[in-house]
């Protein structure tokens, strides 16, 4: 390991530190690491919001687990590993990131001087950070304002200087181990059903995040209302499905090729996400080709801009070939 | 830039900004917050808090500006932080939240905080005051000014001083939520006339304290223990239950072990590492098996007990004849426990042995870090219960767990309770209607026996106060309180000082509305944890117009309708009372400032914050502020850290002054000696005053007993007609078995629903949704045995009566036993058309001595009877309230009534409703006659011609001769 280059405990920590609820430390925070903060600290509250609450939810289940949701089995993972190391451990946020960063900062302070926290550092890196940071950090990137965009861009950095410096595991960790893939959906699945399959980011391959959709909306012209990141999915496809279908293939591509960046550090890790994002991209741009038949194009035209109970009834057999 | 190079880089910047912030006294880094998104609003805009709020119907949000102002939660004893959210559009309270800066609740509440906007914005509350109209108990109101109400009550309270009829004005409260303001407008008025609730609650719980260490309540300091003993559901629904669970919690995390002692399965037993599940009132068998453990094993900590128990004065009393050496009282103590075998107290609680086994070691590896509770559960339960506190203390007095860090102390280490500017005295007359002579031990007042005094001629009431208490709801035997209520020659007046309708108000002559918690001002403490606080209850919209520069003197100007607050109250009725200062007693309210009007409540804590309260002015000019703008703005202050060891504390020079030792080695002074927040010991013959005791030479502070000393061995109760209970023993419960017939169980009323108020929630719409039914717990043994099925209805027979409850069959309580929550089953009868309470309505028959109380038409809950909950009460149980047919049973020594019941179940007959009760009234004075054939009075068993041991704690306690037995009495 080449020290020089490797991440510092207090590099992580601050890293951790960042994702808090904003107080006026963390201006100062957010200069040491480079970044440019709003100077007013409502505003750097607003953006920390925008970043974890609205786009992005600061937990490693919502990116590993398989509903895409807080909590679950993947969270209990994490937060068994987390008490193994001794950690305090909130019911609540078992999983938060900012924790498993926070500890995963005690574990590199200690690493130094403590073999068994060496190995623990190198399990909890390569079990429960690797596995979701690729895809977290890229929908911020794409999504979160001013500065955690850039936090994004630092944890990018430091995610893959540190797997260069840390032994590769001969197996995928189990969150993906154990995530089963994008199951095609029944005969009778709903617009409504279909989108959350498509939120399960593990299962896909692919995160949608809400700046994500808002971009849909915008390319397909297609007005949407408020809600959550289903029901935005569920309007997509009411109003336009072949065209949705088509935009969110194109996004699964692109983050294919996000992740195959990712493959010369992260290895099967990233290899994993490419994959499961490019069988994503098949399987929707496949979709969208048979709707070019006659009898798609006819559900299409009823289907389009009506949010009627009928309209949102056609299956979505297309997707399951 | 490369990514080597850029981490690099990073590396170096951190670096620098970790030793920037170092050089400047800083913490770099203080850990993860644990609170992630869930941060409080900073306190630094609490003036101006914006939220973004939907515009219904628009898919758009706006900014809501907020000015968020601390109050203290009214709805249990923990008293914790409150945050009212004050719109500053409309200066009304939108929300309730926990507020960070409270030192015991630290931001965390439980249901009932935030439902307290359910108890401001019922729209069935008490606005304004109001006068019976016709027979008292019809249910006819008229409304009537403050002043007609003042004047009526000002008028009779002069007249008894005046006529020295003091003992015929009584004020009778239940939930306190304030520390001492009553108590000292009471003295003013030269009055022993406060009644408390104490003896239906945690009076068994006192009393088993405050033989042991003079202190009457424990102080737990969860946080840092390493074993902790609960004899109770505490985590959920326990005194202080918010603020303890959140710190056994962290305790737990930490990894203490965890042992509940419940028969039931509750929140708390799911959370333990032990779960013993007794039969209800073994528990003190249990807990002396433990001991005998302890002291068979050697474990126990040999030091502190030769240091700190009152083993001499026991040798001196029982063994006068051994050697005078700690090795002879260890002796005597080992066959003293001798027959308190695992076996025995297996037997007797009916679990498996193997259990007390496992739970006795991991109690003997708690070293000084043991935390025990019982405040009432078993205590409050059982004849004979107080020793189920005794013997639990028993355990923390072997280990030496007492004031450490982990352990437990006495409350008065932990509570704060500052004077105040009345200047008042203890009353210099004795109240037998409160403190009779049947119960010269009794830790509090006889209250819940009062309308059996009545009957008997031992007095008569003219006027008489329930505030925020609801005896014929709450107390046993319901139907007595009814009569005793609607007697005029016994109760000339009725004044019912609550915020909302309730059963007992139902029979006053006068309902006068107060305020909730948001709408009141008083001053709390409470011994949550290791440290010491006071916390301000403030009426919030009143302090946010303050805060925006009006000047507001009347707390009904921001109250809704003409809702007053009890300060204001007092206050204005003792100047009436004493319109001409003839009396001497408005001098005590008077404001410092203006000699023709009592103080404003800004005077008052002003006060209080500027001239008792160390520490507080200091840390106000910190931030530029006034003592009481500091606590309007923050709500709480943190007066000091951990209990230390207090009992060890060396009294040397001016405060030893002249001193004298007397035989057990208490030193007595002459000097004048500061007792704190803590009881005041008793003087010896001379009138000089206890101020420590004798230890290795030295003379340290002790405790306030008689000797100093933690009391093993109690001279009192030897000395006061109960020898055979002189050391901490196990006494058979009445619902014992061998006190019940063959076809007789248990009943369990004493649990709490952890979302109820007792009987301030029925309006509260959220916490009924959540709670509203108290159906009865029955093992699927007992349910097969009595052929009664889950949901089914059944009738409970106990001593006056049955109750008609629905069966809950659940392997959650042992077979044996039936529980039966008292928080539900409230009722109205609606006579006069009035529909303000959400609860059952109700007709009650009466035919000679036989009442029966029975639900109207169906037995669901009423609806609001307007605003947006009219249409959303789903629910359609109420419950039963099974305490109407409960005789009282006064436990002989510490007064307590214990409330399990020897019952039988039947199905029910064809007819029954649920909620349905029926009771024999004539039954209840048998029970009561019954029950105070136990006691031995006071002129049988005085040894010094006293009323009562002078050194034991009583809220009011008279001065001078007043504590004599009258002449010829004895």
């Amino acid at each position: 390991m080449n020290p020089l280059s490797a991440p510092s405990a207090d590099l992580w920590r601050l890293l951790a530190r960042a994702m808090d609820t904003p107080t006026r430390e963390h201006i100062g925070l957010f200069d040491a690491l480079g970044l440019a903060a709003p100077e007013a600290l409502e505003a750097l509250q607003a953006a920390h919001a925008e970043a974890f609450v609205t786009q992005c939810a600061p937990y490693v289940s919502v990116y590993v687990g398989e509903t895409g949701q807080i909590g679950g089995e993947a969270a209990a993972r994490v937060a068994d590993f987390r008490r193994l190391l001794g950690a305090e451990v909130d019911a609540d946020a078992s999983d938060a990131i900012a924790d498993v960063l926070a500890d995963y900062a005690d574990l590199v302070a200690l690493a130094a001087d403590d073999a068994q926290a060496a190995h623990a550092r190198v399990a909890l890196f390569w079990e429960h950070i690797a596995p979701w940071a690729g895809v977290f950090a890229d929908a911020l990137i794409r999504s979160a304002p001013a500065p955690y965009d850039g936090w994004a861009g630092l944890f990018q950095a430091a995610l893959g200087a540190e797997a260069v410096n840390l032994p590769a595991p001969t197996a995928l960790a189990l969150h993906l181990r154990a995530a089963p893939g994008w199951q095609p959906p029944a005969d009778d699945a709903t617009h409504a059903d279909v989108a959350r399959a498509l939120l399960v980011p593990v299962t896909t391959g692919v995160v949608l995040t809400r700046a994500d959709l808002a971009t849909a909306g915008a390319e397909l012209g297609i007005a949407l209302p408020v809600g959550g990141r289903a029901f935005l999915l569920e309007t997509l496809f009411r109003a336009d499905t072949p065209a949705t279908e088509a935009w969110l293939a194109g996004e699964a591509a692109r983050q294919a090729d996000a992740r195959a960046v990712d493959v010369e550090t992260l290895g099967e890790t990233a290899r994993f996400w490419v994959e499961r994002a490019f069988a994503a991209e098949e399987r929707l741009s496949a979709a969208g080709d048979r709707r070019l038949g006659p009898r798609a194009a006819h559900r299409n035209t009823r289907g389009h801009g009506n949010a009627s109970n009928e309209a949102s009834t056609p299956g979505h057999e297309e997707l399951m070939s | 830039m490369k990514p080597s190079h850029l981490i690099k880089t990073l590396n170096k910047r951190i670096a620098a900004f970790r030793a920037d912030t170092e050089a400047r006294g800083e913490t770099f880094y203080q850990g993860p917050s644990r609170i992630n998104l869930a941060g409080f609003p900073p306190k630094e805009h609490w003036d101006d808090w914006i939220a973004l709020e939907p515009v219904k119907g628009t898919g758009k949000r706006r900014e809501k500006h907020y000015m968020l102002v601390p109050t203290t939660c009214f709805n249990c004893q923990s008293s914790c932080g409150l945050l009212a959210y004050v719109d500053r559009e409309t200066m009304e309270v939108r929300k309730f939240e926990g507020n960070p800066e409270h030192a015991a609740s630290r931001g965390r509440n439980c249901a009932k905080g935030p439902a307290t906007l359910n108890q401001i914005t019922d729209p069935d509350r008490i606005l304004y005051p109001m006068q019976r109209v016709g027979e008292r108990g019809e249910g006819r109101w008229k409304r009537i000014s403050w002043d007609e109400a003042l004047d009526q009550l000002a008028t009779r309270i002069r007249a008894a001083i005046v006529e020295d009829r003091k003992q015929e004005v009584m004020y009778h409260v239940g939930r306190e939520g304030e520390d001492g303001f009553t108590e000292s407008i009471f003295q003013a008025w030269g009055m022993d006339s406060i009644n408390t609730h104490t003896n239906i609650c945690s009076a068994a719980g006192r009393t088993g304290h405050q033989y042991w260490m003079g202190f009457d309540r424990p102080s737990n300091d969860f946080a840092n223990a390493e074993v902790i003993l609960l004899t109770s559901a505490h985590l959920e629904s326990g005194h202080y239950f918010n603020p303890h669970a959140q710190r056994i919690i962290e305790a737990k995390k930490r990894g203490a072990r965890l042992i509940v002692v419940d028969v039931r399965m509750s929140n708390s037993t799911t959370h333990a590492d032990h779960w013993v599940s007794p039969y209800p009132g073994s528990e003190a068998a249990i807990f002396l098996s433990i001991a005998r453990h302890l002291i068979e094993t050697r474990t126990y900590n040999r030091d502190f007990v030769a240091r700190w128990w009152n083993w001499r004065e026991f040798m001196a009393a029982r063994y006068p004849d051994d050697p005078d050496t700690f090795e002879a009282f260890e002796a005597r103590l080992a066959e003293t426990y001798a027959e308190y075998t695992f076996e025995y107290a297996a037997a007797e609680a009916r679990i498996d042995v193997r259990q007390l086994v496992a739970v006795a070691e991991t109690v003997a590896g708690a070293g000084t870090k043991l935390c025990t509770q019982n405040w009432r559960s078993a205590a409050a339960g059982n004849l004979g219960g107080w020793q189920v506190p005794r013997t639990l203390f028993l355990l923390n007095a072997l280990m030496g767990a007492v004031a450490t860090e982990g352990g437990m102390a006495p409350n008065a280490w932990n509570k704060f309770v500052p004077k105040n500017p009345m200047d008042t005295e203890h009353p210099d007359w004795w109240n037998d209607l409160i403190f009779p002579g049947d119960f010269p031990l009794s830790v509090n007042e006889m209250s819940f026996l009062l309308p059996h005094f009545l009957k008997q001629g031992r007095g008569k009431l003219d006027t008489y106060f329930t505030r925020v208490y609801n005896p014929v709801w709450t107390n046993p035997g319901g139907f007595d309180w009814v009569e005793a209520l609607s007697d005029e020659s016994k109760v000339g007046l009725h004044a019912a000082l609550t915020p909302t309708w309730n059963e007992t108000a139902h029979f006053a002559d006068l309902v006068l509305p107060m305020g909730h918690a948001s709408e009141r001002h008083d001053l709390v403490s409470m011994e949550t944890h290791d440290g010491r606080w006071i916390s301000f209850r403030q009426p919030v919209a009143r302090a946010a117009r303050v805060r925006l520069g009006e000047t507001i003197t009347d707390t009904r100007e921001t109250n809704p309708g003409e809702v007053w607050e009890e300060n204001e109250f007092w206050f204005d009725l003792t100047w009436r009372i004493d319109h001409d200062g003839s009396l001497g007693i408005r001098q005590h309210v008077v404001s410092k400032t203006d000699p023709d009007r009592p103080m404003t409540q800004d005077e008052y804590y002003a006060w209080i914050f500027e001239n008792s309260v160390p520490g507080l002015p200091e840390a106000a000019e910190a931030e530029g502020l006034s003592p009481l703008a500091y606590m309007r703005r923050y709500g709480n202050f943190q007066v000091g850290l951990g209990p230390d060891q207090h009992y060890e504390d060396e009294i040397v020079g001016d405060a030893l002054g002249e001193a004298y030792t007397d035989g057990r080695g208490r030193v007595f002074t002459t000097a004048a000696v500061d007792y704190g927040d803590g009881p005041t010991p008793e003087a010896d013959a001379k009138g000089r005053l206890p101020v420590g005791v004798e230890i290795d030479g030295a003379v340290r502070r002790g405790f306030p007993t008689p000797s100093g000393r933690l009391e093993f061995y109690s001279a009192t109760l030897a000395a006061w007609g109960w020898p055979e209970y002189a050391l901490p023993a196990y006494i058979k419960s009445h619902i014992h078995a061998d006190n019940l017939a063959s076809d007789q169980m248990p009943l369990v009323p004493t649990f709490r629903l952890p979302t109820q108020i007792h009987t301030r929630g029925a309006n509260s719409k959220w916490l009924d949704e959540l709670a509203h039914n108290n159906p009865v717990w029955m093992n699927p043994d007992d349910g097969k045995r009595l052929d009664v099925a889950d949901g089914d209805l059944i009738r409970v027979h106990a001593d006056l009566g049955y109750f008609v409850g629905q069966a809950w069959i659940t392997p959650g309580i042992r077979p044996g036993v039936i529980a039966c929550s008292h928080h539900m089953g409230r009722w109205q009868f609606t006579p006069g058309g009035n529909r303000e309470q959400r609860t059952m309505e109700t007709d009650i028959a009466r035919a000679g001595d036989d009442w029966t109380l029975t639900p109207v038409a169906d037995h669901s809950p009423m609806a609001p009877q307007e605003g947006q909950d009219a249409a959303r009460v789903w629910w359609t149980a109420v419950g039963v309230h099974q305490n109407l047919t409960f005789g009282v049973h006064p436990d002989p020594i510490s007064g307590q009534h214990c409330w399990h019941q020897g019952v039988r179940v039947t199905k029910a007959e064809s007819g029954d409703q649920p909620g349905q009760v029926h009771v024999d009234r004539s039954k209840s004075t048998d029970v009561f006659y019954e029950w105070m054939g136990r006691t031995r009075p006071v002129v049988t068993v005085s040894p010094d011609g006293n009323r009562r041991p002078r050194w034991m704690l009583r809220p009011m306690k008279p001065r001078g001769d007043a504590y004599k037995l009258p002449e010829g009495s004895a």
